[in-house]
């Protein structure tokens, strides 16, 4: 039995201009832009992004390299064989022994951290301590140090600044070289950030990072904590187990003190460029990305304040564009030129001279005191309730009469 | 009725229409090729061939005139063009049958072209080692993303896409208790600390970052390895009778989020990049780069990779490298390049129609296997007829 040589099969015809008809029209539906909603996990830290800085993500393009990887990078290949012989692997088990002071907190590892630790100073302050190995390249040493630097907002040294800024330690895996760098970047949190402690050793291929990074108090505190902690870190005798629970304990020392010019009962915040006398009920909160630091006071019937302290290059438009934006800020027409030397008093804060405008609007009262030192012009803007504003004005002017700067100009 | 659809298929089989669509189609590259010399390749690729026409401005004014049919155009037409002479001429005997298979080969490429074009979506993950992702990046489209920070897991974020923003209106929804006005909508812009010496003298926006901050606008660039700092100033108006809550300025170059309250609600503001997410993560274990021995010529590049997926069970090591990209659950993700800091760069591509020309391809050749095949045996029975007269 054969086939007909010829048939049809006219339902056949029509599908595929129907397939093609859909294809067409949708593409009046194409790349629409809708809002979407939707729910994500926390940002947990990972080791990158606790031990690295923010990179571009877009600096260089797809598909081609954004630039020469730089030598030794500490972010150099690394095999997963190696990693898996330095027990980094995706169960994390350390192969390291380390003695700890009790008050650091211990943190879950990662393929990258050997060892990590939190250390909590006060109104939220903290520092982020970690351990890795990688892969040692030819010129690692600097290359990693000025990508710390970097990540501080710092320029790169080259090898001469190197062996002065640096000092030579002990380790268990060779000499070492430890840095201590100390910076900000403008959208760095002072809570969390502005000093960073690494130390570098090289044995063989690897480097080996130990690296203290967070607020600069609070690091420049656990210096001599974390240089000591170096040198107890090692490789785990064949057959142990994780470490132990951390022993030494070491007590947790007290935050830096201010400078001899600052009041008694100072206190510092962001990267310690000043020291400060908080009046009562103030309270320290996160500073945010273009902040030094923040406090709350809080009132009656949930009345607020916030004062606000911040300091950028330059003269940041002059005084009359500065008192203006505040004044747009709490409904108040803007003055001319002549008409605001009336409006700026002055105040006294030791060796500093402030200028201070006090402006109240409808719902709003704003106290603003700034100066300049060095290259930068401080803000302290107090703002909020106009009758919290007003009952705290007092204090807020002690604040400011408290005000120290702690570095020179 | 036959007669009236005939009367219709018979201009649209025309195989001049062929022809001149296929000149057409050689001029519109010629020309979309060209102009990647003063614009960058993606709005040359989005004006000239994913479009219906090429549209000429007068001016740069308003007024706009359709100056040469866009690649959409093009492709629709020869794709009817092909399907209507393959109703026309459709007679299913066996000496046209590897013909018909051809078409039938050829329609699928056009249609899977014209499909990739509607759903592909390309954007790049990038990792840095030990970091850990489950999401990637769009290349060139952005988004404000506003979210909720929670006491609990997770946060909820609404993503207003930059289209939306680039039409400096008002925007809300029904998550946010208060409305999104666009003051000023910037495709690529210079942002520079007031009164920084020959900066600007006033700020962009009265709150967070923007009140130290001054923004002027730029062209975009046409070079693919220069970066537009898209930006936007926008003002918050509470929804309970639209008081202004101040205004912000939001870019992609202000990296973290500006915190605010609203009615005791505490939220995050930040232009970025649009993000894809994924019920599954990535984290980068390694990244290895290759050169020549005494070059810097590269050799290769791979990265090693941990896939973890809870709600399918996978949790595998995976190497991604050149030709041997990573597939998993309809993504595809390619090794495409790497930073400076040594971390991976993936490109990701969504598309749900990428068999579509391997498809094409066996279909083709089977048709003209078919149709070779069909005339040989032909050729071999009348040389055999003719060898036993």
């Amino acid at each position: 039995m054969s086939l007909p040589a010829r048939f049809h099969l006219p339902s056949m015809k029509l599908s595929p201009l129907c397939l093609s008809l859909c294809l067409v029209s949708a593409i009046a539906c194409k790349h629409k832009s809708e809002i979407k909603s939707y729910d994500v996990a926390k940002d947990a830290p990972t080791a990158a992004s606790e031990t690295a800085s923010p990179a571009d993500p877009h600096a260089g393009m797809p598909g081609m390299a954004a630039g020469a990887p730089v030598g030794g990078d500490p972010h150099a290949g690394l095999s997963a064989e190696q990693l898996a012989a330095a027990g980094a692997g995706l169960s994390a088990t350390p192969e390291f022994v380390d003695s700890a002071p009790a008050h650091w907190k211990k943190q879950p590892l990662s393929p990258m951290r050997l060892a990590s630790y939190h250390v909590e100073g006060d109104g939220g302050a903290m520092t982020d301590i970690s351990f890795s190995i990688l892969r040692r390249a030819p010129g690692s040493t600097l290359a990693n140090v000025n990508r710390w630097r970097d990540q501080l907002g710092q320029p790169p040294l080259d090898e001469a600044a190197l062996k002065t800024q640096s000092q030579a330690i002990k380790s268990s895996f060779g000499d070492a070289i430890a840095v201590d760098i100390e910076g900000i970047t403008p959208t760095g949190d002072p809570l969390k950030d502005g000093r960073l402690i690494g130390a570098i050793a090289d044995e063989g291929d690897n480097a080996w990072f130990f690296k203290m990074r967070g607020n600069a108090a609070l690091t420049a505190t656990e210096k001599a904590n974390f240089l000591k902690w170096i040198e107890t870190v090692k490789p785990a005798p064949p057959g142990t187990a994780a470490p132990a629970t951390p022993t030494a304990p070491t007590a947790p020392t007290a935050p830096t003190a201010p400078t001899a010019a600052a009041p008694a009962a100072a206190a510092v915040a962001g990267d310690g460029s000043l020291a400060w006398k908080v009046p009562d009920g103030w309270v320290l909160a996160p500073a945010g990305a273009t902040r030094y630091a923040t406090f709350n006071v809080a009132g009656a019937e949930g009345a607020k304040a916030e004062l606000a302290i911040s300091h950028f290059p330059g003269d940041v438009g002059g005084d009359l564009a500065n008192v203006n934006r505040w004044r747009q800020q709490i409904g108040l027409a803007a003055v001319e030129a002549a008409a605001l030397p009336p409006l700026v008093t002055k105040l006294s804060a030791g060796t500093v001279s402030f200028s201070l405008i006090d402006a109240t609007g409808a719902e709003a009262r704003l106290v603003a005191a700034w100066t300049r030192h060095g290259a930068d012009t401080w803000f302290f803007k107090f703002s909020g309730s106009p009758a919290l504003v007003a009952a705290e004005k007092a204090k807020f002017t002690a604040f400011i009469e408290s005000v120290r700067f702690t570095k020179p100009e | 009725m036959k007669t009236i659809l005939r009367r219709l298929l018979v201009p649209i089989a025309s195989l001049r229409l062929t022809v001149v669509c296929l000149a057409t189609a050689l001029v519109l590259v010629l020309a979309g090729t060209l102009a990647q010399v003063n614009i960058n390749p993606v709005e040359a690729q989005q004006q000239y061939f994913q479009s219906w026409f090429i549209w000429w401005s007068a001016g740069g004014g308003g007024f706009k005139m359709p100056v040469f049919p866009g690649g959409h155009f093009v492709g629709a037409v020869l794709l009817f063009n092909l399907i209507a002479a393959h109703i026309h001429r459709f007679s299913w005997s066996w000496s046209k049958a590897g013909i018909q298979l051809t078409h039938l080969g050829l329609i699928v490429m056009l249609a899977g072209g014209l499909a990739t074009d509607l759903f592909s979506v390309s954007s790049h993950m990038y990792l840095r080692q030990g970091e850990t992702k489950n999401y990637s990046d769009d290349d060139i489209r952005t988004e404000l993303a506003v979210t909720e920070q929670t006491s609990g897991a997770t946060n909820r974020v609404i993503a207003i896409p930059g289209e939306v923003l680039s039409a400096c209106g008002t925007t809300s929804h029904e998550a946010l208790p208060f409305k999104i006005v666009v003051k000023g909508f910037y495709p690529n812009a210079d942002l520079q600390m007031v009164g920084q010496e020959n900066g600007p003298s006033v700020p962009a926006a009265s709150n967070g970052a923007g009140a130290q901050i001054g923004i002027k606008a730029l062209p975009t660039f046409s070079e693919m390895n220069k970066r537009n700092k898209t930006s936007a100033v926008v003002e918050l108006l509470s929804n309970k009778g639209e008081k202004s809550l101040g205004t912000w300025l939001v870019s992609v170059e202000i990296d973290q989020g500006q915190d605010f309250e609203v009615d005791g609600r505490h939220w995050s503001m930040a232009l970025r990049f649009a993000r894809y997410y994924k019920d599954y993560s990535l984290s980068l274990i390694s990244f290895t780069h290759e050169t020549y021995p005494g070059t810097e010529i590269a050799k290769g590049f791979s990265s090693i990779i941990t896939l973890a997926d809870v709600k399918h069970n996978e949790n595998r090591q995976v190497k991604i490298y050149m030709n041997h990209p990573l597939r998993y659950l309809g993504d595809t993700y390619y090794q495409s390049g790497y930073q400076s800091d040594n971390s991976t760069i993936l490109q990701v591509v969504r598309n749900p129609s990428y068999q579509a020309p391997y498809i094409s391809c066996v279909i083709v050749s089977l048709g003209l296997l078919m149709q070779f095949t069909y005339h040989l045996v032909g050729f071999a029975r009348r040389a055999n007829a003719a060898k036993a007269l």
